[in-house]
């Protein structure tokens, strides 16, 4: 389950409770770049085989 | 703008041989800072009294016999994010108002111990966390060859310092590009060392990842001489040239040369040229993870600087330029998760770019992929597109922050409008002393900044 839009939606609210309007598009364009750091090969989890750690980490 | 620039390394040795004095040299600082400061804004505090007394005292040291080395009577400037004692160390913040050092940083006690005399602390962008030098509480630093320009940050100001003659060299900071983007927006020779291997204490942190503290100058025997003393070195001797015949060079194209000024590309390929008819050998080559550069960069200099900064944007946020304190707290947003994701990102990249090193002399890729920028333009047309002016001038430079590498930005000629264009190169870590005598072979080819 990807939890970075109830992220950003818990972050937005945040950024208006404290009276930020201008860091709501900043925040948005913060989740793309979160987005694609998710994404990126290396990313380990749980769930991987163990050996997979040497492949990328050197 | 008509001064004629002198290297340090030039004003050393007429020092040395009693040509000139320091004191002179300091005088003749100060009446640029006179002529051209109120216009271009680059210093925040100009040190006129204690200046003139350090340059007395290292005189009579001359006239005694007593030598320190290169750097004895030569005046320099400080970004003001760095400690010089008794003075106040602004970080261009009204954050730190009434802030006054206590001690010299490090550097600046070697620096001293050296015979440098300071001139002043100049201008930056906010804490350092920007690339153009506007959002700073005492205003715009305006490029001495064009005023509607920015002259690069976050060390603008040092950068406009030397250019307009109003000290021999600077020292800056680098956390994604801050000596090496100002350095090529100003035709300059910036250096931003290894990771690690100039202490920072004294200097006021942004991403303790990231940051490393270098010289902006007019001459890689400059930089090398300032590189010297920073390492603790108080006499050091000037890198002996490469042979340009026997150099290899990787030029990693793919993502870096994706978005770039046609010109900057010319002047690129150029000197590319020119280096190949001396022998040097180029070779393309491929870092695979540089789309995620940007992204391994933010979610960790960000919460790096949100954290040493969360007390203050709780207590006076209203304190902080606008733009600087909306980034700040971007990054108090950051999860830990994410930093540690890109901890491990940044392993990879660093095991990437030493892979494209690979036994070669080093990278070459310009140091910035524009000119210098226009003054309240937030976003640059490139390649088609508009970009952020901060995602563009960080581009080429950031991932020699991620990985640590040496990297050093010399000029390579200039756009039609007579805006300089940098060239990067880029060394093996921990081998800084090898990078300078590669960049010293290349500055023999490309010509010097005077």
């Amino acid at each position: 389950m990807d939890l970075l839009p109830s992220w950003l939606e818990r972050s937005l609210q945040d950024a208006d409770r404290r009276q930020l309007p201008a860091l709501i598009p900043l925040l948005e364009t913060l989740s793309r770049s979160t987005a694609l750091l998710r994404a990126a090969d290396w990313n380990l989890e749980a769930t991987d085989q163990a050996g997979r750690t040497s492949e990328h980490v050197g | 703008m008509s001064v004629e620039l002198r290297t340090v390394a030039d004003l050393g040795r007429r020092l040395k041989s009693k040509e000139i004095t320091a004191e002179a040299a300091t005088e003749g600082c100060l009446t640029r800072i006179t002529e051209r400061n109120r216009s271009l804004n680059a210093y925040i505090t100009v040190l006129v009294d204690e200046s003139l007394e350090q340059a007395r005292e290292l005189d009579q040291e001359i006239a005694s016999g007593h030598y320190r080395g290169p750097l004895h009577g030569v005046p320099i400037s400080l970004k003001d994010i760095i400690d010089l004692r008794h003075a106040p160390t602004t970080a261009a913040s009204r954050v730190r108002e009434g802030h006054i050092a206590r001690r010299d940083a490090t550097i600046v006690g070697r620096l001293r111990a050296a015979g440098a005399i300071f001139i002043g602390k100049t201008n930056l962008h906010e804490f350092a966390l920007g690339t153009t030098n506007e959002d700073s509480a005492y205003g715009p630093v305006l490029h001495p060859f064009d005023d509607t320009r920015s002259p690069g940050g976050s060390s603008g100001g040092s950068a406009a310092s030397v250019l307009a003659g109003m000290a021999y060299a600077t020292i800056g900071t680098d956390t994604g590009g801050s000596i090496r983007i100002p350095s090529a927006a100003c035709g300059l020779v910036g250096l931003k060392p290894t990771l690690g291997e100039i202490p920072l204490d004294g200097i006021v942190p942004l991403s303790e990842s990231f940051d490393h503290a270098g010289p902006l100058c007019l001459s890689v025997d400059d930089a090398a001489i300032l590189y010297g003393v920073l390492r603790g070195i108080p006499d050091p001797v000037v890198p002996t040239p490469r042979d340009v015949s026997g150099l290899r060079f990787g030029i990693p194209r793919p993502y870096f040369f994706d978005l770039m000024d046609p010109q900057v590309l010319t002047r690129f390929d150029e000197s590319c040229e020119r280096l190949k008819s001396a022998g040097a050998v180029l070779e393309d080559v491929v870092i695979a993870h540089t789309k995620e550069i940007a992204a391994i960069y933010v979610h960790i200099a960000l919460p790096e600087a949100a954290s040493y900064h969360a007390p203050t944007l709780e207590s006076q946020p209203h304190d902080y330029t606008e733009n600087v304190r909306l980034r700040l707290e971007m990054g108090r947003y950051i999860l830990a998760e994410d930093y540690v994701r890109a901890q491990r990102g940044r392993q990879l990249l660093t095991r990437e770019v030493r892979e494209a090193l690979g036994g070669r002399d080093g990278l070459l890729l310009p140091s910035m992929p524009v000119p210098a920028t226009r003054l309240g333009a937030p976003m640059v047309s490139i390649g088609g597109s508009e970009e952020p002016v901060r995602n563009i001038t960080l581009r080429l430079t950031q991932l020699f922050n991620i990985t640590g590498h040496p990297a050093i930005s010399l000029p390579c000629g200039k756009t039609d409008e007579g805006l300089p264009v940098g060239l990067q190169i880029v060394g093996t870590r921990n081998r800084t002393p090898e990078l300078l005598e590669v960049a010293a072979a290349v500055e023999g080819v490309l010509g010097r900044a005077c």
